[in-house]
C-alpha cells in the first residue's frame, strides 16, 4: 500500500467522508468485477458490494493496521458474497430467454461453454465458487486464498480442485444447452 | 471422467475465457448509491482497535483495559460513548446486542451480560458469562458470524449455534443440498451419519423442545473436502465432536440449537451450555 492510500484509510477511519469517497472509487470496479464473477447476477453483486463497503465504513475505526486494508476489505467482500450466494440458493429460479446475452459473432462453441459453465458454476457451493474466482480471476495464490477465507491451505486446495473438476466436466459433456439464462425470481 | 492432457489445456483456456467474461466496471451511479447513507451511519469507536485480540491473557486484558479507560476518559466528550462494563461480575442494566459482542470480528471474546440477537430472527435473548463471543468452534469460513438464520457463539471450549435450517446437505461431497424435511426429528434419528441417543422432551425458551445427543457414526460419509458432515446449511460436525441437538418449533419453522464441543471436553462444556440455554428467551414470536 502506498502512502496516499494509507493516508486515505487513516482519514476514513477518523471519519473523513471525502477520504472514504476517494477510497471507494479506487476499489469499487475491482470489487464489483470479482463479486459478479462469484454471484453471476447483477442485483446480488450490487447488494454484496454495497453491504461490504458499508460494513467497511462502520468497522474501519477498529482496523488496527491501515496496510491490512485491502486484505481486510477482501474478507468483507467474500463474506457478503457468501451471504448473497446463500440467498440466491433460497430463491426460486425462473428461466428467461436472454437474446442480448450472445452476439451474432459468438461461436456455437463459446455459447455452449458459457451456458454449461454458468450452470455448473451455480451448482457449486459458495465456498467452491469463491475459491475458484479468487485464485483464477483475482490471481491470489492458494496461501493468499486460504488467508482470505480463514481456512487451511489444504482445504483451499481441495476446494479449488473440486470446483475446477466440476467445471471441466461441464465443458467435457457433449450437450449444447438452449440459449437460456436462469435468474433469481 | 478422464480428460486427456491436451484436452485439459484447451479446457483450462476456455475456462479462463469464461472467467474473464463479465463486467470490469461497476454500473453508472452505483458509487453515489453506496456513499449516500454513509455520513449518517453509526460506526465503531476508534478506541476499539486498542483492545487485545487474545482476551484469554488476563494480564494483557487488564493492561489494555486500563489503557482504554484512560483514552476514553480523555476522549469522552468527543465520542459521547461511555466505557462499557467489562467486568464479569457486574450486572448490566440493559441488554447488549450480539453485534456488540466484545470487539470487532467473530471470535472476539466479549463481556458478560444479557444479549439480544442483532440479525437472527426470531429475535432471541440470552445471558452469557464473560469469555463468550460470536463465532463457531471451527475456524470455518471467514466472517460468517450472525445472519438471519444462524447465530453462533463460542467460548473456545465449545459452541452453541442457534439456527433455522434452510437446507440439509445430502450425504456425499459437493454442494448438493436438499430441502429441510417435514419432520426434522425423524430425519435426524434416521440419519445414518449420526449416532444418537434417545430423544427427550424438554422445555426450552418457554416452549416444548426435543433434545438428542450423540456423535457422528463411525462410518459417516464425510465430505472429502472438509472431512466433516454438513448437517444443515450452517451446522458442520466433525468426527471428534460430541453434540446435543435441540429442536423447537416457531412460527417460521423449526429452530435447531446445537451445542458442540470435542467429545473429550463435552462434559466440561455441557454445564456452561446448559446455563446459557436455560436463560434463552424469544423476544419476538
Amino acid at each position: 500500500m502506498n502512502a496516499t492510500q494509507r493516508d486515505l484509510v487513516e482519514r476514513s477511519a477518523g471519519g473523513d467522508h471525502l477520504a472514504f469517497d476517494v477510497l471507494v472509487r479506487s476499489v469499487l470496479d475491482r470489487m464489483y468485477a470479482t463479486a459478479y464473477r462469484i454471484l453471476r447476477d447483477q442485483e446480488s453483486t450490487k447488494d454484496a458490494v454495497q453491504s461490504a463497503l458499508w460494513q467497511a465504513w462502520r468497522d474501519l475505526p477498529a482496523l488496527r493496521d491501515a496496510d491490512r486494508f485491502e486484505a481486510w476489505l477482501r474478507r468483507l467482500l467474500v463474506r457478503s458474497c457468501y451471504e448473497e450466494a446463500r440467498r440466491q440458493r433460497r430463491q426460486p429460479i425462473v428461466t428467461l430467454i436472454d437474446p442480448d446475452r450472445y452476439s451474432v459473432a459468438d461461436s456455437t462453441h463459446v455459447i455452449a461453454d458459457r451456458d454449461a459453465l454458468d450452470r455448473a458454476f451455480m451448482r457449486l457451493s459458495p465456498e467452491h465458487r469463491i475459491v475458484v474466482v479468487l485464485h483464477h480471476y483475482e490471481g491470489l495464490t492458494l496461501v493468499e486464498v486460504a488467508r482470505a477465507l480463514g481456512i487451511p491451505v489444504g482445504t483451499a486446495r481441495s476446494r479449488l480442485h473440486y470446483g475446477l473438476a466440476r467445471l471441466r466436466d461441464a465443458m467435457h459433456q457433449d450437450d449444447l444447452a438452449p440459449l437460456v439464462r436462469e435468474v433469481p425470481a | 471422467m478422464s480428460i486427456r492432457l491436451d484436452d485439459r489445456e484447451e479446457m483450462d483456456r476456455r475456462l479462463r475465457t469464461w472467467l474473464d467474461d463479465g463486467p470490469d466496471y461497476a454500473p453508472h451511479g452505483f458509487h453515489d448509491q453506496i456513499m449516500a447513507p454513509v455520513p449518517a451511519m453509526q460506526r465503531r469507536p476508534r478506541w476499539s482497535r486498542h483492545l487485545p485480540r487474545d482476551a484469554s491473557s488476563g494480564v494483557r486484558w487488564l493492561a489494555s483495559a486500563a489503557a482504554v479507560l484512560v483514552l476514553v476518559t480523555i476522549a469522552i466528550l468527543a465520542f459521547t460513548r461511555p466505557l462499557p462494563d467489562v467486568g464479569a461480575t457486574a450486572e448490566p442494566t440493559s441488554d447488549f446486542t450480539t453485534n456488540d459482542f466484545g470487539v470487532g470480528r467473530s471470535g472476539q471474546i466479549g463481556r458478560a451480560g444479557w444479549y439480544r440477537s442483532w440479525q437472527f430472527r426470531p429475535q432471541v435473548r440470552f445471558r452469557v458469562p464473560s469469555g463468550w463471543g460470536l463465532g463457531g468452534l471451527e475456524p470455518g469460513f471467514v466472517g460468517v458470524d450472525e445472519t438471519a438464520d444462524d447465530l453462533p457463539i463460542t467460548n473456545g471450549l465449545g459452541s452453541i449455534q442457534i439456527t433455522r435450517p434452510t437446507s440439509v446437505d445430502a450425504s456425499g461431497p459437493g454442494g448438493a443440498q436438499a430441502p429441510v424435511p417435514t419432520d426434522v426429528l425423524v430425519w435426524l434419528l434416521a440419519n445414518p451419519d449420526l449416532a444418537l441417543g434417545p430423544a427427550a422432551q424438554v422445555t426450552l425458551a418457554g416452549r416444548d423442545a426435543v433434545v438428542v445427543e450423540g456423535t457422528l457414526s463411525g462410518d459417516a460419509d464425510l465430505d472429502p473436502d472438509t472431512a466433516a458432515i454438513r448437517l444443515t446449511n450452517d451446522v458442520i460436525l466433525r468426527p471428534r465432536h460430541r453434540f446435543r441437538l435441540a429442536l423447537i418449533s416457531v412460527a417460521t419453522g423449526e429452530l435447531l440449537i446445537v451445542s458442540i464441543a470435542p467429545a473429550d471436553r463435552f462434559d466440561l462444556f455441557r454445564p456452561t451450555s446448559d446455563a446459557i440455554l436455560a436463560s434463552l428467551e424469544f423476544v419476538t414470536p
